[in-house]
């Protein structure tokens, strides 16, 4: 009797281990490490599964996460959901390939302001992720520190902002935190510079890629870029090449430096760190402002797998109709700190006015991997993290050569 | 009956084996063959279909500047390692040996670091230069004291140090393993012949010891080639690529935002060949000395 008793338990356990795990959760693969995004992400669940209790969306944030994606695509393990960046050609390779649902037909797409569309749409015309946030690199600054420093005037050029740094200097504070240990950052902060300082870079970049000229023919924008950055550095606080991004926005937010060059995607983070914090933002400038552009591009695009499941996409579906309300969309980005890309949400936070104005004139660019492989771009990346330690600009300019040469093996 | 037993013993010991057998031929023989197939092709990791392509990959691999500088960088790390291995590992073997109180707890000391993660272990250190080391610094009035992580002359040590740290244990525990194989009566002979701690060090244990060498050499060089997770954790092959292991390097190669996957496999392959070659060299060199073969 007992064993009979103890057989029918047994069978009853499976049964209900069974059926708990039937309630299949549907993973969301977001590409953002930063604390902020993925606190946006979580609020706005969380109000979803208010209206849709029966589906069950989970995130799944991991570190390296462009490079986690793409192993798991090599193993056709793709996420049903996941977030991507449709302006870089890694991701236009994956609709080339076929791994990605085209969104054309959804009424939420009106929803996102047209250029935008416009900016993420694919070779074919089509739309394949919904363009959630915009990004831009940017100066953030600290208005409490500029007022103590008694500086009135933001930068509009490059001579400007050294005039700023020496006052800065002159009265003991530190302009600038570096996080260079990461090449990824002093990537970010060359591409800004660089497309500042001279705005034809990426297509003579490119140019370059495509075997019909080389930077050594055209070295001296790329010197005065190096240069820049070099001299940039000499106002930062030190051991930065040893400096994790995490400590370099730690340091800007608790006040050791009084600007920190990084993209609106550290925005949030930073005013997490410190909410206190009175932080501003003004373009990077060039040597005249009018011709500067602000590097910005779409930061946060949801797409959908083509291998999902019917309910998958389902899912997704009704995620990005929600998301993409105005009022959800205005909550993540309050959260994230980034503007969003959806018609009817506000980024009117003064302190960011220059940038809004910047982006307003037009005069804007998108980032290298638009329009070169992001193999290029992280062996550029890799000289001018050599070019901050060596100081050797003529090793730089080599380097850029050589680098180019090394992507396109 | 007898012969019967004994094919049964037999058959036993082969069911018991096959598990084991069909995963590692399955999860390793079947997955070298896969990648020697794929570094014979385009395939980048992304399209769905690709080509074969012969010997191409390793013909761009030859000619690759970034290819060698991390082929250079890696056999530097792991010659060091080796280095390094032997000589703190039988320096802290003989020392622990000769305790003669509290040997246990000594060793489980220095075991101590085998137990942890080797990726917490680099992400603990990454704090200790970046956070801890400047505090040090500005104890003792040093001010300014850098991440040796941030310099291109520091960071393959750095990473290096963090790499010894953590796995000297084992080779230690090898060589106190070796050690207590050597006859006490050898030493009380040397001892009456009037020889010195060095002699004794240099005629009786260091012979003794060849054996135990030459698999911790072979074990740490391998280490050392195929080494990985130190330097991604910590610098992620960085700066400006002076601690771009091989290994970090396929693996970028096959996964990065630009997928090369078959070069990547070109390059394992390589690697797979130079490692090979090394092992039968060093285990054919070192078996020719040694006590066992005198």
């Amino acid at each position: 009797m007992k064993k009979v008793f103890a057989l029918v338990l047994t069978l009853c356990l499976l049964v209900l281990t069974a059926s708990a795990s039937s309630a299949e959760k549907i993973e969301f693969f977001q590409q953002k490490m930063e604390e902020a995004p993925q606190r946006a992400y979580a609020e706005v669940l969380t109000k979803f599964n208010e209206e849709y209790p029966d589906i069950e969306i989970e995130i799944n944030t991991v570190p390296d996460a462009g490079t986690v994606l793409m192993q798991r695509i090599a193993i056709s393990d793709i996420p049903p959901i996941f977030s991507d960046y449709p302006t870089q050609t890694q991701f236009k390779e994956k609709v080339n390939n076929g791994y990605i649902e085209c969104l054309e037909g959804n009424e939420f797409l009106s929803r996102v302001n047209p250029g935008m569309i416009e900016l993420g749409k694919h070779y074919d015309g089509q739309t394949y992720a919904l363009p959630l946030s915009q990004n831009y690199m940017a100066i953030f600054y600290n208005l409490d520190i500029f007022a103590e420093a008694g500086i009135e005037e933001l930068p509009k050029t490059w001579d400007e902002l050294i005039a700023v740094c020496d006052q800065l200097v002159s009265l003991g504070i530190t302009p600038f935190s570096f996080g260079d240990k990461d090449a990824g950052r002093v990537g970010h902060c060359f591409q800004a510079l660089s497309q500042a300082t001279y705005p034809g870079v990426v297509d003579y970049v490119v140019s370059v890629v495509n075997g019909e000229t080389s930077i050594a023919d055209n070295a001296e924008p790329f010197r005065k870029i190096g240069e820049r950055m070099l001299k940039l550095h000499e106002y930062a606080l030190p051991d930065y090449m040893g400096t994790a991004d995490t400590v370099m926005w730690e340091n800007f937010a608790t006040g050791k430096a009084a600007m920190c060059i990084t993209g609106s995607y550290a925005r949030g983070t930073i005013m997490i760190s410190n909410p206190d914090l009175n932080l501003g933002a003004f373009p990077i400038p060039g040597d005249v402002y009018d011709e500067s552009p602000l590097l910005t591009g779409i930061d946060a695009a949801l797409c959908i797998s083509a291998s999902a499941t019917d309910e998958e996409k389902d899912a997704g579906l009704k995620f990005f109709e929600f998301i993409s309300r105005p009022e959800n969309a205005q909550l993540w980005s309050d959260i994230d700190g980034a503007p969003s890309c959806i018609l009817g949400t506000t980024y009117s936070d003064p302190r960011v006015a220059p940038i809004i104005e910047k982006a307003a004139t037009g005069v804007v660019c998108d980032w290298y991997a638009s329009k070169v492989t992001t193999q290029v771009t992280s062996e550029i990346y890799q000289v001018v993290q050599g070019l901050l330690l060596d100081g050797d600009l003529d090793a730089y300019i080599d380097g850029l050569d050589e680098a180019i040469e090394n992507a396109a093996l | 009956m007898r012969k019967k037993g004994f094919n049964m013993d037999r058959a036993s010991f082969f069911i018991i084996t096959l598990p084991a057998l069909l995963l590692y031929s399955f999860f390793y023989i079947y997955s070298v063959i896969l990648g020697f197939y794929y570094s014979m092709t385009d395939w980048d990791g992304l399209a769905r279909s690709f080509n074969f392509i012969g010997l191409d990959n390793f013909k761009k691999l030859l000619g690759n500047k970034a290819f060698f500088s991390s082929v250079t960088i890696t056999f530097r790390y792991a010659l060091l390692m080796v280095v390094f291995t032997i000589v703190l590992g039988v320096l802290l073997a003989v020392s622990l040996n000769s305790v003669k109180r509290f040997k246990t707890f000594f060793k489980s000391v220095f075991f101590f670091p085998a137990m942890i993660s080797s990726v917490a272990i680099a992400l603990i250190w990454d704090q200790v230069f970046i956070r801890a080391l400047p505090a040090l610094g500005n104890m003792f009035g040093v001010e300014n004291i850098a991440s040796p992580l941030g310099n291109k002359q520091t960071a393959l040590y750095a990473v290096l140090f963090v790499n010894m740290w953590q796995s000297l244990a084992m080779p230690t525990v090898i060589f106190i393993a070796g050690l207590q194989s050597i006859p006490d009566e050898l030493y009380e002979s040397a001892l009456i012949d009037g020889a010195s701690m060095f002699d004794q060090f240099r005629f009786v244990t260091l012979p003794y010891l060849v054996p135990t060498i030459t698999v911790n050499a072979i074990l740490t060089l391998k280490s050392g080639i195929t080494s990985f997770d130190y330097a991604k954790a910590l610098t992620n092959g960085g700066p400006a690529r002076s601690t771009m292991l091989v290994g970090i390097k396929i693996y970028i190669d096959a996964f990065g935002e630009t997928p090369k996957f078959s070069i990547a496999n070109a390059e394992s392959v390589m690697l797979f060949v130079v490692i090979a070659v090394l092992s039968i060299v060093q285990i054919s060199i070192s078996s020719r000395s040694g006590v066992n073969n005198t």
